[in-house]
């Protein structure tokens, strides 16, 4: 989200230097109708989901005995659950929470991932190999079974489902950081750095970091789309949020015993928000890794 | 050319194939909602594992399925005035899948095995006032109680209370809940855990007129709506239990039908009167003003259900109806502020996790919110519901302020209701008291009961007890949902009980 914003503004203060990378970016991106496509969607629903509480007539935990069930209508958009809860509401504060969950999550694995794959990469020796091994352990392990592994022991809940997700997103991440790292700290620019007194931390956060940083948006972009599917994944199988609470995960779980019955909206629609939403994160890290890539050329 | 080869070839195939399969084959497949524990009903408190076992372990005395009692085991029964002496009369010419003889020495074993405190087995507490088992010849068994106990014979009749071959039991002990031998019409061939049971004709069985099926594999599949595709794909002939909001789709093709009784379960959340908040009546009577249990029955069992007016089932033996429950928001908001809750409460339910137990769990959070109690809900997996509730329990300790859960008397009688879940010494762990209720008029109109084994006198002190129970409110009443089973057209001898129990032993096909 940060970046679809972010990036236009930040590349019109440096519109006027000929080859800013920011101005690149730009002019490689918006070329891409598919990722823009997909940055729009995922804005949109955003900002409706923000402000659903005002332009709903119902909220998500508002629910109605008298109408359960019933089929998407003018009044109820994607029909109503088993109480008689509005669906449609009820997506819409899943998408607040899956980007909420996905977004805080992923940041609090890139964090730490990235600090560590830094480190790991400009020191190297004992510190690189602590690291690498610690990821490579983490990696070992499918990311759901991890996920699950680290809920069973925290326990079900929202706070904990944001740090299994976090947990099994750093190895990625500090991978990623450390491979770039390696190649730049051997380039002359960091040298003269160094050779002109700056200190460690400066050479690593300011000279090499920005240097890897490509990678590493993309990275976040595509996965904000994973933690996702993760998250709901826990709820569905009942190790995420409560299962009152209207997340899509949940939602999905307890519409399925009604499949079978004919009620297919109390599945279809939570499901079908899940799949746009991870297709379009997707599609969106896609176009990133296009335009912020300098070998790769479009013409 | 090769084309029209190959065409034909598949053709004939496929009309082979047809025509090898037979029209029905004499084989029952079942698919039940829980998995199965232990085939020793001794030591279980699981009606799946009841219902499995009973084509494998015989009572003296069964139930038809009106909850009457038949005769199994034994040809007939009767009671001393006093209710202290029961005696049965065996049947003759049975003998047990290994070869023994079935005798009054074999139902002695047993039934000392039951009474044996040291032994630790679940179902004790049904045979706690055995005193001793006495056999005068070998076809007379004679109960000798500590006290009179009026409920005796339909104790005996429990799904619990089954014949294991004695022979097996001094043998392999604790074992046979892995490997059960008895005199039923079936014998017991294998189990995978948590994937299927096996059980084969018994060839030797004492009625020779049955079994009809040659074998009756069982398939624990906790998933309601697999259950029903199951069903549906003909993998199965008989589901148990039917998730009610499915039952259209099972009754509309016509090749299916779906079975419906009342039961006798009674669904609560109990509230644990050891907390503060719940030992004020107002909070509990706030409670159940809140909520609508008329919506319950619609929302969790798709209305195929009933609402308690007593805190046991109209079809238990004993039962007296009381004022229904009503429900009435602006009431439970005044008694909630005048016991000090202005601020609203604060509270933690624990449930169960199939999908029922989690639509329950979540109409009591939102019955709840109306009068500004704010729910926590823990759904719980049957093993750590076990676990934490049955054998962990410390009642000082215990971290849920309600607990749902449901209750049916598999003996059909009041006192296998009352006791277990409202007398003091039915405190959880040890039964099934969640609510850690307490109350002396209560104990003791249950102990009066148990008493004699005069039935208007029974009736008069479950009257009692039955009265002070509902005005004391330790739960919220929730529902009595309807038993229901999915079946194959053309099969019969199947079919649940009112206890959530079910029974196959007179399957057969059409």
């Amino acid at each position: 989200m940060a970046l679809v914003s972010d990036a236009p503004a930040a590349g019109q203060k440096t519109e006027r230097i000929a080859r800013s990378p920011f101005s690149e970016f730009r002019r490689r991106f918006v070329t891409r109708l598919g990722a823009l496509a997909a940055g729009f969607f995922l804005l949109v629903m955003l900002l409706v989901a923000l402000a659903a509480p005002w332009i709903l007539p119902f909220g998500p935990d508002e629910f109605d005995y008298k109408n359960t069930l019933s089929a998407p209508s003018a009044i109820h958009w994607a029909g109503t659950d088993e109480f008689g809860r509005d669906i449609f509401a009820r997506i819409l504060n899943g998408a607040k929470l899956s980007m909420f969950i996905g977004f805080v999550s992923v940041t609090i694995g890139a964090v730490i991932g990235v600090i560590a794959g830094l480190l790991a990469g400009y020191y190297g020796g004992w510190l690189d190999s602590i690291v690498m091994r610690v990821a490579d352990v983490l990696f070992a392990f499918p990311g759901i079974l991890l996920a699950i592994g680290i809920v069973a022991i925290l326990g079900a809940g929202l706070t904990n489902v944001i740090i299994a997700v976090a947990v099994f997103s750093v190895p990625a991440f500090a991978r990623i950081v450390r491979s770039g790292t390696l190649g730049l700290k051997e380039t002359t620019y960091v040298e003269a750095a160094r050779a002109a007194g700056a200190s460690n931390v400066i050479i690593m956060f300011r000279h090499i970091l920005p240097g890897g940083l490509g990678a590493v948006i993309v990275y976040f972009t595509m996965r904000i789309g994973t933690s996702i599917l993760t998250a709901t994944s826990l709820s569905f199988i009942g190790l995420g949020v409560e299962p009152s609470i209207a997340e899509w995960g949940a939602m999905l779980s307890t519409g399925r015993e009604y499949m079978l019955a004919g009620k297919w909206h109390l599945t279809f629609f939570p499901g079908l928000a899940i799949f746009l939403t991870v297709l379009c994160f997707n599609i969106l890290g896609d176009g990133l890794r296009d335009a912020l890539d300098p070998k790769l050329d479009d013409n | 050319m090769t084309f029209f080869k190959r065409a034909a070839y598949s053709a004939a195939l496929l009309a082979s194939s047809i025509l090898a399969t037979p029209a029905m084959t004499a084989d029952l497949a079942i698919a039940m909602d829980q998995i199965f524990q232990k085939m020793d009903p001794h030591n279980s408190n699981y009606n799946v594992d009841y219902s499995a076992a009973s084509g494998v372990l015989e009572r003296l005395i069964g139930f038809d399925h009106n909850m009457k009692l038949v005769p199994q085991l034994a040809t007939s029964w009767e009671g001393s005035d006093d209710a202290k002496t029961f005696t049965f009369k065996l049947r003759e010419g049975v003998t047990f899948h290994d070869g023994t003889d079935f005798n009054a020495a074999a139902v002695k074993a047993n039934f000392d095995r039951l009474a044996d405190q040291s032994q630790n087995l679940a179902k004790n507490s049904l045979f706690k006032v055995v005193d001793t088992v006495e056999t005068p010849d070998d076809t007379t068994v004679v109960l000798k109680l500590r006290e009179p106990f009026g409920a005796m014979i339909n104790t005996v009749a429990h799904p619990s209370v089954v014949i294991h071959s004695p022979k097996a039991l001094e043998e392999m002990g604790k074992g046979v809940e892995k490997h059960p031998v008895g005199t039923g019409p079936f014998k017991f061939k294998q189990w995978i855990p948590g994937e299927r049971l096996v059980l084969e004709k018994n060839e030797d069985y004492w009625d020779s007129e049955w079994p009809k099926v040659e074998q009756v594999t069982f398939y624990p599949v906790t998933e309601s709506s697999t259950r029903v595709s199951m069903l549906l794909s003909d993998e199965v002939q008989f589901i148990h239990v039917l998730p009610a909001e499915l039952a259209e789709s099972v009754e509309a093709s016509g090749d299916y039908e779906v079975l419906e009784v009342p039961g006798i379960t009674v669904w609560t959340a109990a509230m644990n009167m050891l907390k503060e908040h719940f030992k004020d009546e107002r909070v509990r009577r706030a409670f159940n003003l809140a909520v609508d249990q008329e919506a319950f029955v619609d929302v969790v069992y798709s209305g195929h259900g009933v609402v308690p007016d007593s805190p046991i089932a109209p079809d238990t033996r004993f039962y007296e109806s009381q004022q229904p429950p009503r429900t009435d928001i602006d009431e439970a908001r005044r008694l909630m502020n005048e016991a000090g809750h202005e601020d609203g409460l604060d509270v933690t339910i624990w449930g169960i996790n199939n999908s029922t137990g989690v639509r329950m769990l979540q109409f009591l959070q939102q019955q709840l919110s109306q009068i500004n109690v704010r729910a926590k809900i823990v759904p719980m997996e049957g093993a750590t519901r076990s676990e934490k509730v049955f054998s962990s329990m410390v009642p000082e300790n215990a971290e849920f302020d309600m607990l749902l859960g449901g209750w049916s008397p598999s003996t059909g009688d009041a006192d296998w209701h009352l006791r277990p879940v409202y007398a003091t010494e039915g405190w959880i762990p040890k039964i099934y008291n969640m609510a850690f209720y307490s109350n002396e008029t209560v104990d003791k109109a249950i102990q009066d009961a148990l008493n004699t084994a005069d039935p208007e006198k029974r009736r008069e002190a479950y009257s009692v007890a039955q009265k002070q129970i509902w005005k004391d409110e330790p739960a919220v009443w929730l529902a009595i949902e309807n038993k229901m089973a999915g079946r194959k057209a053309g099969l019969t001898g199947v079919f649940q009980m009112p206890d959530g129990t079910m029974q196959f032993t007179k399957a057969a096909y059409e």
